[in-house]
């Protein structure tokens, strides 16, 4: 408990000014790439991921973080505004703060999906910081055995919540595996599905798949269906009657907020299943005399948005103590850490202190830096908006190759680029997910070395030692059951009739 | 082509590229490798990995062969498909000519024929974007980054 009051307390000296400052580059660009539709805080952490590979540990994930945490507040303004959310996490928002905007409370409706981000950042940190260093010391002391099944419910997880058919998750999440299992053998040194080449040798690089399959087949599917231009002529500044309106609503906060970091923890779930439920709970707590769901109700909009910025903290905390990335955004950083040559775990506690303390001290200034760059700069936001979008992904193509030619000045890697950029294109129109590829490609190289391990240290019988692992044999079950979840599903589906 | 026709294709592209790498794994050369063909053998993990792949795909064939047709307002036209296409061909000279060439003869025309492609109405407007953005990523990679980015066919050490 003293050691989480230190960090608390000490949060503010342990970054230095250089980190700051890309902290507050990263929320900035993250409201920017949030609020524009069509780009989003997965792509805009995607673009910068190549950047970071020149930067210390603590100012890439200041940088990454800032993205995802101003990126996942961003979608808000748009949904606001323009009636669009920004992100997918945004559209409960949309609900209660379009109506506002539309009403002439726009400046109201950001103001107070602006707190209620920052709150709900906040708090997630703080249960980040308190519950993430108690889980990793429970689990360094899993076995091969805990890892590659753990490593493998994370798979699951994700495929069997990914939104639309399971299998369709689950296959991308092998196909990730695959991917990753290009290269030498880690364990025999035997090379694998190289064809020959010296470039395959070495496996693929994580920055030409990430770029490839976000970026380009985005800009590839833009091209052919490209986005309506939007009005965006509402005049919005900060408002002191949200302020008001805030203190008298605290139960509100902190409910969304604790659902958010729930939600955030069980992999795969992610902001938008977070968002819905606190605004369904907000519905179920309805103050008398406010206006109604739907028709500009302040707790729908803060319940929305405190719940989908507490995600983030949430989902970090399997990422850093387990390695296991809790939606593809922390996928995605889970990346930006393996660039650095760190490995997300239990033992990054034991190496990297100081790049542990690092991201928690980034997470909760991240958090409150939303505040003072969501309300001072939101009328420069709000012309940022206005953009043609032809601009944006133009600049985002021109962005997105240089940044991923520049981290190995390999001409390979621009030809690997628009490989998986066309695989992507494809694999969208074919309505596949493609982020499950992403945890399936950073689960990869832990889930074959700990499967591998558990195969020679079960010595061929890896039924007889799985039975001796009772925390594998757990996870085992819990594996089982969400397989069984979207099967479930659809006998249910089925007996009522409804159209699968 | 419907969205079950093209999920359809894609199961089946999925499984003959699987069995395709399937046929691969019999040439991991085990030399190397005590364990030979046990469960930590070098051969073992990816051909698992496939073999659930495959079934994944039959499970998606036989899904989307029985499921009831949805419907998508999605259809590619012809014009949209020969622009995505055009755009394919404009990375494959860019990706060809970005070392031989260099990053100022490059990146303009590859970011101005990118906007025209995203349905810029005016040409003017897409070849100042592609000017400036250009000259100000030459700024952030040189100056801010220390990165030297390539010189090709203008190789004057001084403007890097």
């Amino acid at each position: 408990m003293a050691e989480f009051f230190d960090t608390i307390t000490g949060i503010l000296g342990l970054l230095t000014w250089t980190q700051l400052c890309f902290l507050i580059i990263g929320v900035a660009a993250g409201v920017i790439v949030g609020a524009l539709p069509g780009v989003g805080p997965l792509l805009g952490v995607v673009m910068a991921i190549p950047f970071t590979f020149y930067m210390d540990p603590i100012s890439s994930m200041a940088l990454l973080m800032g993205i995802y945490q101003g990126g996942s507040y961003g979608g808000a303004l748009s949904a606001t505004i323009i009636g669009i959310p920004g992100t997918p996490m945004a559209a409960a928002t949309l609900l209660d703060g379009h109506p506002m905007a539309l009403g002439g409370r726009a400046s109201f409706a950001v103001t107070l999906s602006t707190i209620a981000s920052s709150f709900g950042g906040v708090l997630s940190g703080i249960v980040l910081i308190a519950v993430a260093p108690a889980l990793a010391s429970i689990a360094i002391k899993f076995g091969p055995s805990e890892v590659a099944a753990f490593a493998f419910l994370g798979l699951t997880t994700i495929g069997a919540l990914s939104g639309g058919s399971a299998a369709k998750g689950w296959l991308m999440g092998f196909l990730g595996l695959l991917i990753a299992s290009v290269g030498l053998d880690p364990v025999s040194g035997a090379s694998r599905f190289t064809f020959g080449s010296v470039y395959l040798g070495s496996g693929i690089s994580l920055i030409p798949l990430l770029v490839g399959l976000f970026s380009i087949s985005e800009i590839l599917r833009q091209i052919e269906r490209p986005m309506r231009v939007h009005d965006t002529s509402s005049n919005v500044s900060a408002s002191m009657e949200a302020f008001r309106t805030v203190i008298t609503r605290p139960i509100n906060y902190i409910r969304s907020s604790l659902m958010g970091v729930f939600i955030g923890i069980l992999p795969g779930i992610g902001g938008v299943t977070a968002s819905f439920l606190s605004y369904r709970a907000a519905m179920v707590f309805k103050k008398k005399g406010d206006p109604k769901f739907g028709k500009g109700n302040p707790d729908g909009v803060i319940s929305s948005e405190a719940a989908n910025s507490a995600v983030a903290g949430g989902a970090l905390i399997p990422m850093l103590a387990m390695s296991i990335p809790g939606d593809p955004i922390v996928a995605v950083l889970m990346g930006g850490l393996m660039i650095q040559g760190i490995q997300p775990g239990a033992t990054m506690f034991l190496n990297y202190p100081d790049v542990i303390d690092g991201i928690f001290a980034v997470f909760v200034l991240g958090a409150l830096f939303i505040l003072p760059i969501g309300l001072f700069f939101v009328r420069i936001i709000v012309v940022l908006m206005r953009l043609p979008q032809w601009a944006i992904m133009s600049v985002v193509l021109m962005i997105s190759v240089i940044g991923t030619y520049t981290v190995a000045r390999e001409i390979m890697d621009l030809w690997m680029l628009l490989f998986f950029g066309v695989a992507g294109y494809l694999l969208r129109k074919a309505d596949y997910p493609l982020s499950p590829i992403v945890v399936g490609f950073v689960l990869g190289p832990i889930f074959e070395n700990n499967f591998r391990r558990t195969g020679l240290v079960s010595q061929g019988d890896i039924v007889g030692y799985v039975a001796d692992r009772p925390i594998t044999l757990a996870v085992l079950v819990v594996i089982v059951l969400f397989l069984a979840f979207p099967l479930f599903n659809a006998l249910k589906r089925k007996k009522t009739n409804i159209p699968i | 082509m419907t969205l079950r026709q093209r999920e359809i294709t894609g199961a089946i592209a999925i499984m003959v590229i699987v069995s395709f790498y399937l046929h691969l794994t019999t040439q991991i050369d085990l030399a190397f490798s005590s364990e030979l063909e046990t469960i930590a053998g070098p051969r073992a993990y990816p051909r698992i990995i496939l073999v659930i792949m495959g079934a994944l795909c039959v499970l998606l064939l036989i899904q989307s062969w029985f499921a009831q047709p949805k419907e998508t307002s999605e259809e590619t036209g012809e014009k949209s498909l020969v622009s995505v296409v055009l755009a394919i061909l404009m990375l494959c000279i860019f990706a060809s000519a970005f070392e031989p060439v260099g990053y100022i003869f490059t990146v303009p025309p590859l970011v101005f024929a990118a906007a025209l492609l995203n349905r810029a109405r005016n040409w003017k407007s897409a070849a100042l974007t592609a000017l400036i953005s250009t000259a100000c990523l030459l700024i952030i990679f040189r100056y801010g980054l220390n990165i030297v980015l390539p010189e090709g066919l203008l190789g004057i050490d001084w403007i890097f």
